[in-house]
């Protein structure tokens, strides 16, 4: 788990994000997989997508085309920057939002609507509507508000054992696998030689 | 005191219910010019270590050893505590001459080890022995804690394999200089290809404290290679064959040979290097604060003085930055020596009177040597501290976005003071970049102004960061000086790239030894200094660098093995005894 979170960092680097938000995404990921639930497959999804797709920086309009950047924009709700209720126009792969919102959780429960989808997020639990509509979400209006309705039927209490990534994720672990590749500088003899260290004999 | 500013009174704090002596200044300890002077403790890991398994009665066995007349083979370790157990699985190789390198570039090995949780069936083993030889590229699982690698030392192995062979004891003036028959060149710990999660074991009392597993791992390795090499001798002369001498084969520890791949880790690792420092400083300034002594304590560390100057004697390298320091070193153990022999038995607070003279008289190697000889025999008061050196460093992965931009912008003057004397518009304050090779994933120091490497640069010059993001910070402070916006989120909300540095002084801001108080990227910065201190930490001896970037130590060299535990004392054993080659107790 501590090995995915290291790659959903190095991978969301490699993707072009500045060092701390890559930081949120590694983060954002552990949180998911941890509850279950696909972070690796959400952020192999998003970086896939913007690798050519336009993100909206806040406070621009997204628009009926743009998109909001989940981490950016979930690391300043975590941050605070926008009070404990906020709503944003369209969210891209929404599910990496949540475990933002779950750094404000208080005594309160959270309701985070995604499309037509809700989560709710107490302190230990997390539960959803809609099946796997939400968590699947491609991009979506969102809103977080302090939770009205008691938590609904479906609910996944946040696990104490550690379960690994599941062998489903493969494919998705390649995909970050290669945009991390691109925090790697390529190997030359001058690196190898150099940036290592070489000159005296190492085995003796 | 999360958030609190330990950098504005750095070095006065006050150890409750003791004297007026403090800590010494982060200011002065966190140089790297000091923190490569540090030598092993008490406080050391792998000391650590070994007084828990001797407290807690620890059993041993080795329950495998199926190796053949070439030494390739399968052995397994069983170290049996209170409540788990641990195994160390070992696969033997046979390994080409050409083939042996230490570098983290090689492909194969002597032997390869990994640790399994519990003890372990054939199944287990099957499955590790398909995996295991491979190191990097092979993948272990939960069940396993740490994967390891080692290859025998051409100087050394041989020559003890040929005189066991031959039914006489290997001379202890070849042994000492190396100290080692096997070095281990990457000992991998937790989530490590596929290795399991340190939040799977971290809650386990027998690894409290830091690197616990790893360090077990390598003891246990260090009995293998014992074994190995006395099989080897029996299978080439099995009618004139003997075991090693108890006496010769303590003398006897693990190498290792390190790179750049552990030096980030100290500036990765904010919270946890504030843990260990701050837990040898304390003890420090417990020592310090002792207001008296007697004959006794004098005559126990003119001893300890005795011992370490043989240690220095027989620490040889090629290296000439650390001749240069051993020299010193040597000459400073002499003079320390003749000062502590003058030094009344009914001075007021002696150890505080010693380390004083230390700091005025030694260099920064016989300084910090003095650090540890001063803590040795102090156990009882200063050995509790161990149980501190750990952090959980998700506490402060949150970033306070509440707080109000001056606030940090005053931390960050605090924190970073010292970088008022670098000037980082000068190229080689800014000569080095920290990256990431493709090739192996390691960490390598490259040439910003001569190799193409910047876009590549990982973020591991925290002084030139604060001072980009303190630049930034007062732009924006003067724009918007009335507005009510000025907090830290909405900083980051606009300027993104600063987040990482930001979230690190936000972390650093409470630990006073968090941070490196020098330029990690400069010109003249020595990245063995940055190995050196963790090492020391591990408990590592005989720092031998092989060039400014790698370097050879010796680690467990004089400690008890494993059927010697119960009746040695492990922390009486980590400096050469005195006259050992006449005079070999047991």
């Amino acid at each position: 788990m501590g090995e995915i979170s290291a790659l959903a960092t190095k991978a969301a680097r490699g993707s072009g994000l500045d060092w701390g938000l890559a930081e949120e995404a590694g983060y954002a990921v552990k949180w998911l997989q941890r509850r279950r639930l696909p972070g690796v497959m959400a952020l192999c999804r998003y970086l896939s997508w913007r690798h050519g797709g336009n993100i909206t920086n806040w406070p621009e309009e997204t628009g009926v085309h743009g998109h909001y950047c989940p981490i950016a924009i979930g690391a300043a709700y975590g941050d605070g920057a926008f009070g404990d209720e906020a709503q944003f126009s369209r969210i891209k792969t929404p599910l990496l939002l949540i475990p933002f919102a779950a750094i404000r959780l208080t005594e309160k429960p959270l309701e985070i609507n995604i499309g037509s989808s809700s989560f709710y997020l107490t302190k230990d639990q997390i539960g959803y509507t809609n099946n796997d509509t939400a968590i699947l979400s491609d991009a979506a209006a969102c809103q977080i508000s302090i939770a009205s309705a008691s938590l609904p039927n479906v609910t996944i209490t946040s696990t104490s054992d550690l379960p690994r990534v599941p062998s489903t994720a493969t494919a998705c672990v390649s995909v970050l696998e290669r945009f991390a590749k691109n925090t790697y500088a390529p190997a030359s003899e001058e690196s190898r030689l150099a940036g290592a260290g070489a000159g005296l004999n190492d085995n003796d | 005191m999360k958030k609190s500013d330990a950098h504005e009174d750095s070095g006065m704090q006050i150890i409750s219910g003791t004297p007026a002596i403090g800590l010494r200044p982060a200011n002065q300890v966190m140089t790297l010019a000091r923190m490569g002077s540090f030598h092993h403790s008490r406080l050391s890991f792998m000391r650590v270590l070994l007084r828990r398994l001797k407290a807690e009665n620890w059993q041993f066995k080795r329950s495998r050893w199926n190796m053949d007349a070439n030494g390739v083979g399968t052995a397994t370790y069983e170290a049996v505590g209170p409540k788990r157990s641990y195994t160390l699985v070992a696969f033997a190789h046979d390994l080409p001459a050409e083939k042996r390198s230490d570098r983290v570039i090689a492909e194969a090995w002597d032997a390869t080890f990994t640790l399994h949780d519990g003890l372990i069936n054939d199944t287990d083993i099957a499955r590790l022995k398909r995996n295991v030889p491979l190191q990097e590229a092979g993948r272990i699982s939960n069940g396993e804690f740490v994967l390891s690698r080692a290859n025998r030392s051409v100087r050394l192995f041989d020559y003890v394999r040929d005189c066991l062979a031959s039914g006489t004891q290997p001379s202890l003036d070849k042994i000492e200089p190396i100290g080692y028959l096997m070095r281990t060149t990457a000992v991998y710990g937790s989530g490590k290809f596929g290795a399991a999660d340190r939040d799977l074991w971290a809650e386990r009392p027998e690894f409290s404290g830091s690197f616990q597993p790893e360090l077990l791992a390598v003891w246990l390795i260090r009995s293998f290679a014992i074994d190995i090499v006395e099989h080897m001798a029996a299978a080439k002369s099995p009618k004139t064959a003997v075991s090693l001498d108890p006496n010769i084969r303590r003398r006897i520890g693990v190498g290792n040979s390190t790179g750049l791949g552990m030096a980030p880790f100290l500036i990765n690792h904010p919270s946890l290097l504030h843990s260990w420092i701050n837990a040898r400083e304390t003890a420090l300034a417990r020592v310090r604060n002792l207001a008296s002594t007697d004959k006794k304590g004098l005559s126990n560390l003119l001893a300890l003085i005795a011992r370490a100057a043989i240690n220095a004697g027989e620490w040889t390298s090629d290296s000439p930055y650390q001749i240069g320091k051993t020299q010193a070193l040597c000459d400073d153990l002499a003079n320390l020596s003749a000062f502590v022999s003058a030094v009344s038995p009914d001075a007021t607070f002696p150890w505080d009177r010693i380390y004083l003279w230390g700091e005025a008289n030694l260099s920064l190697e016989g300084q910090e040597q003095l650090v540890s000889l001063l803590l040795e025999d102090h156990g009882s008061l200063i050995d509790d501290l161990a149980t501190g050196m750990s952090a959980d460093e998700t506490i402060h992965f949150q970033i306070d976005g509440a707080m109000p931009l001056s606030r940090l912008r005053q931390m960050m003057g605090n924190i970073y003071h010292w970088t008022d004397k670098i000037d980082y518009t000068r190229n080689d304050a800014l000569a080095r970049v920290w990256y990431v090779s493709e090739e192996k994933l390691e960490p390598r120091l490259g040439q910003r102004f001569e190799e193409p490497i910047e876009p590549y640069e990982q973020p591991l010059a925290p002084g030139r960061d604060a001072v980009l993001a303190m630049i930034k910070i007062d732009e924006w402070l003067a724009k918007t000086a009335n507005a009510d916006n000025n907090s830290v989120a909405q900083f980051l909300l606009q300027h993104p790239e600063h987040r990482h540095i930001i979230r690190r002084i936000q972390t650093v801001s409470s630990l006073a030894y968090a941070e490196i108080q020098d330029n990690t990227i400069s010109a003249s910065m020595q990245p063995i200094d940055l190995l050196r201190c963790k090492l020391s930490f591990f408990g590592a001896s005989k720092f031998d660098p092989r060039s400014d970037r790698w370097l050879r130590i010796t680690m467990y060299q004089g400690a008890p093995f494993p059927d010697e535990l119960p009746r040695l004392d492990p922390d009486a054993l980590c400096y050469p005894p005195i006259a050992h080659s006449d005079h070999l107790d047991n």
